[in-house]
């Protein structure tokens, strides 16, 4: 037995890749002491056991959210508090349907989830949604004369600088992302895709992908550093049978991991 | 010539791809994807219901109201994020854990600062309920998240979608836009990571 045979199915173990005859075999050499192993039968044993442990809680919060996310359960429905929650989310409902069909973007509502101390024993409570109607309005001119003006350039997409999930569910306090959802268009005289460059960032990689998240075209690798992307009039063909399409371009930093995203935008062909 | 339009753009399916679709269709306003969407986050209060009474939360009603409240004000600066690699119930699924969490440790902060006044304990939400699952895999799964969130964006991306959902490698790839080989090197780092902080705590000798 080698210690390299132990780690690199060690290793297959963490990435959840090991076939069952290896799973046997790490079991093995996990407490076998002969041979010139350069740890202990004790130690390996022990590393494998944590490692196990792991991987056991990842099983149990798997098997945590499939039941939380499982179909209703009929007698819930009628729990008081289930119904309570329900009406609540009702309300809730009604604040983000408004903001959806006034198109507020997503970035730019100043959703204040903050805890109002109000010096009651009660847990907490939230700051309710402002309903600015005549803001929303406003907003909503405002964008529609930017567009008529061709501020927003659907030639050009922005990228924030970090990645969305740098930003953590639920976080408190955590500013809103900026990112701006605009849609390129293609025409077969303007085939050119071009985006800002994104501070710290040592190259792109743009695809465009199908409705299903298929990667149907993606940059030539050479063209890393570049920030613009023009497709042949052959790629331009060859992906209308693909449509509907998306654009997804990723900041990558020097060691090509992703430092920001575009996210997947809807890409017209026209 | 004209944008296709998308015919899948109300799913019900709980298909990543499709629900993306169905996102960003409600983003851009379209009434029957806002329609789809609003329904299906219909899943909120009972995920927050559920995920009380499954880890012993102990939230009294009125909180798990705010809870479910503080799900929708993280959510919605969120949903250009989202990517469709999971159905939306999933990306849900992680708010209400995380608001539900959020919302049990101030409650926690708050009896031990209140523990200096008896009258203010008194008049505390009592902690405790039906546990569904057992204190030592509750505690287990409290570890856990505690230290997915002290992981770099990369590694717990990989490795959630790895050991949570059971994405393969190369369809992550993919999604990433980076390597096979990378993708691997990041979910194995958050695995060491975790086993060298987690291990002797969930398997002590």
């Amino acid at each position: 037995m080698t210690t390299m045979e132990f780690e690199d199915l060690m290793r297959a173990h963490a990435l959840g890749a090991l076939l069952p005859h290896e799973h046997a075999r790490l079991l093995a050499l996990a407490g076998d002491d002969s041979g010139a192993a350069a740890d202990t039968a004790h130690e390996r044993s022990a590393r494998l056991g944590e490692l196990d442990a792991v991987l056991a809680t990842f099983a149990v919060e798997r098997e945590l959210q499939a039941s939380v996310t499982a179909a209703d359960e009929p007698f819930a429905a009628s729990d008081p508090t289930l119904q309570q929650l329900t009406r609540t989310a009702a309300r809730a409902e009604q604040e983000l349907r408004a903001r959806l069909e006034h198109g507020v973007p997503a970035g730019a509502a100043a959703i204040d989830s903050s805890v109002v101390a109000d010096g009651s024993p009660r847990a907490g409570q939230v700051t309710r949604w402002r309903r600015p109607v005549g803001g929303l309005l406003l907003a909503a001119a405002a964008a529609v004369a930017l567009w008529l003006l061709g501020v927003f350039d659907p030639a050009e997409t922005r990228l924030d600088p970090r990645s969305p999930d740098d930003l953590r569910a639920g976080d408190r306090g955590a500013p809103p992302l900026q990112l701006v959802l605009l849609q390129p268009t293609l025409t077969a005289e303007s085939r050119t895709i071009s985006w800002g460059a994104v501070p710290g960032a040592s190259g792109y990689h743009a695809s465009i992908l199908d409705r299903s998240g298929a990667i149907v075209l993606e940059r030539a690798p050479e063209l890393l550093r570049s920030t613009a992307w023009e497709l042949s009039a052959i790629d331009y063909e060859a992906v209308q049978k693909h449509r509907p399409l998306r654009l997804r371009v990723t900041a990558l930093d020097s060691m090509e991991l992703p430092i920001g995203s575009s996210g997947d935008l809807e890409l017209t062909l026209r | 010539m004209a944008t296709p339009t998308d015919s899948s753009a109300t799913s019900t399916s709980g298909n990543g791809p499709a629900d993306l679709v169905l996102v960003q269709s409600a983003l851009r306003g379209e009434r029957h994807a806002i329609d789809g969407l609003l329904q299906r986050l219909g899943c909120i209060p009972r995920f927050v219901f559920r995920l009380n009474r499954s880890l012993a939360v102990g939230l009294p009603a009125e909180a798990l109201e705010d809870v479910v409240q503080q799900v929708y004000a993280a959510l919605w600066p969120r949903l250009g994020d989202f990517h469709g690699r999971n159905p939306l119930e999933t990306w849900v699924f992680a708010f209400c854990r995380n608001c539900l969490r959020s919302a049990a440790r101030r409650g926690h902060e708050q009896r031990r600062a209140a523990m200096l006044s008896p009258e203010m304990l008194a008049t505390l939400p009592a902690e405790g309920g039906a546990p569904e699952l057992p204190v030592a895999r509750r505690e287990a799964l409290e570890l856990l998240q505690d230290e997915l969130a002290g992981l770099s964006a990369e590694e717990r991306d990989a490795v959630e979608a790895r050991h949570l959902h059971g994405a393969s490698f190369e369809d992550l790839a993919r999604a990433s836009g980076v390597a096979v080989s990378t993708i691997k090197d990041r979910c194995y780092r958050a695995i060491q990571r975790l086993q060298e902080r987690l291990g002797r705590r969930l398997h002590p000798e």
